[in-house]
């Protein structure tokens, strides 16, 4: 598979945080979520891959290019959605694209006047009085009225009605159909990477928890509910994430170790919620 | 070629400070004239576009708060060609409101004002120090507040501080400028037309040098810019 997006071992020092070793790589034609709690370094690891942060330690290559190789063809190549618009707000529709027109040689105007006019994006509103949809959509058209080879999304849909969330995925679908582009997608909206991820990377307090496609990730864990009074020693200390509950406890089991259950408890499958949801739980209680 | 985009961004920014530029220039002119007559009175004029210039310079800097910073680091440039096109943003600004002094200038001169050579020096020296003064609060803005929200009052302090310094000094030497000539239609002291073409001369050196200092702050900042994070 070729890589689109290569992490090595990225890390960054604040006085009160610390992201250390970020590994991954991302292929071609793949979406791939980046979750974890706030707080737990996601928008530092995109700002580095965007390279609006500084990176000091560690590597990032896209299609094969680092940003101290070839900073603009490097910064081309990304389209970046935030979760709040870094448009000027004193800016309007036509400013945007002027200037979008005068950096980017790939910028098709009438591509970009197409998404304004799906969107009824209003072209002589200041951009301080949209609405957030509305924000997020003009920001999306700007990066997809150009030739861009990654998607870095942090949070873009948060606080978006279902309807505008459905579009949007749909959207990053249609992005990597052709198998040459990825996205790379932060959100706390864990369903919406259920649809579409790949590929799940999980962080937590600027540490690796979890990376791995998604169905090999809901594969390789279980669901475990029951009586918390029947738990032997033995399977507590595989239980991740061990929650009392009214009716029981609740936790997650590596699928490898799932003969330690017996017949005692009821399994299911996991969602990616519910994974995230119980690996924060084991490691605050550490 | 990205740093003149850049440029163009900063007055996309700032469109609308321009739509007081005629106003506040006719205010500079009315205050010249106020204070003196002829050459004189386009000396403070030109002291009080200096001063204008200084502030209204600065202007992107107060539009680039952390929140949209964001727009201007993803475009794929380099921090020097980002901080170059601030830098021609102040240079051109500044020298679209020493063109209006130049034609001020030449009105004057058509309407048959006397004006000598060593006056048009003096606001060449004008000109100079407003350059000197753009350049000094762009070092600051890069070196200390660049984007930061919470320095309203200290940024204005910045922006409009040496700027009032400056029309405030060239209101005072005009007076004694008129009060030496008068004691030189007294017989006493020296002509300045005499000296010109030193005057002259100086005005030229006071540009030039001003510019070279403008490129050298220019340059610490990318320097500063680059080893930063949000470069």
């Amino acid at each position: 598979m070729m890589e689109l997006l290569e992490v090595k071992n990225l890390s960054k020092h604040y006085k009160n945080f610390d992201l250390k070793d970020i590994s991954f790589t991302l292929p071609k034609g793949y979406i791939m979520g980046y979750v974890g709690a706030n707080g737990s370094g996601k928008t530092t690891t995109l700002n580095l891959i965007t390279g609006v942060l500084k990176c000091v330690e560690g590597d990032v290559r896209i299609d094969g290019l680092s940003r101290e190789k070839g900073e603009q063809a490097y910064k081309e190549k990304i389209g970046y959605v935030g979760d709040e618009s870094y448009f000027p707000d004193h800016f309007k529709i036509k400013h945007i694209r002027n200037v979008i027109k005068d950096f980017y040689p790939t910028f098709s105007k009438d591509k970009f006047n197409g998404f304004i006019r799906k969107w009824n994006l209003p072209e002589n509103k200041l951009i301080k009085d949209f609405s957030r949809g509305m924000k997020v959509m003009l920001m999306f058209a700007s990066v997809l009225a150009r030739d861009t080879k990654l998607l870095v999304l942090d949070e873009a849909t948060n606080g978006l009605d279902p309807v505008m969330r459905t579009e949007i995925l749909k959207l990053l679908q249609e992005y990597v159909m052709d198998g040459e582009r990825s996205v790379i997608f932060s959100t706390h909206i864990l369903s919406d990477l259920e649809q579409i991820a790949d590929y799940i990377y999980f962080i937590h307090r600027g540490r690796t928890i979890l990376y791995d496609a998604k169905d090999e990730l809901i594969e390789n864990f279980l669901l475990v509910k029951g009586e918390s009074a029947k738990i032997p020693p033995a399977l507590k200390k595989e239980l991740i994430g061990l929650e009392e509950k009214t009716y029981g406890f609740e936790a997650i089991l590596p699928s490898d170790k799932a003969e330690l259950l017996g017949n005692a408890f009821l399994f299911e499958k996991p969602t990616i919620d519910q994974i995230v949801i119980h690996y924060i739980k084991s490691r605050e209680e550490q | 070629m990205r740093a003149l985009h850049f440029m163009k961004i900063d007055y996309m920014l700032t469109r609308k400070q321009m739509y007081f530029m005629p106003a506040i220039l006719v205010l500079a002119w009315v205050v010249g004239t106020g204070v003196s007559k002829g050459a004189m009175s386009l000396l403070v004029t030109c002291s009080y576009v200096a001063f204008v210039a200084s502030i209204f310079s600065t202007a992107p800097f107060g539009y680039c708060v952390r929140k949209n910073r964001g727009f201007l680091l993803l475009l794929p440039a380099t921090v020097k060609e980002r901080v170059a096109g601030r830098f021609l943003y102040g240079l051109s600004f500044v020298g679209l409101l020493g063109v209006f002094c130049g034609i001020l200038w030449g009105v004057y001169a058509m309407m048959g004002y006397e004006l000598p050579l060593w006056t048009v020096a003096i606001g060449l020296c004008e000109l100079a120090v407003g350059i000197l003064i753009m350049a000094l609060e762009f070092l600051f803005f890069y070196l200390f507040g660049e984007g930061k929200e919470n320095w309203q009052q200290l940024s204005n302090i910045v922006r409009i501080a040496p700027g009032m310094a400056m029309f405030f000094g060239m209101t005072y030497f005009v007076g004694k400028i008129e009060e030496i000539q008068s004691t030189t239609a007294g017989g006493m002291g020296i002509d300045p037309e005499a000296l010109s073409g030193k005057f002259m001369q100086v005005g030229v050196i006071a540009i030039l040098a001003a510019l070279l200092l403008t490129a050298v702050a220019a340059a610490v900042c990318m320097k500063v810019i680059e080893n930063r994070d949000y470069a």
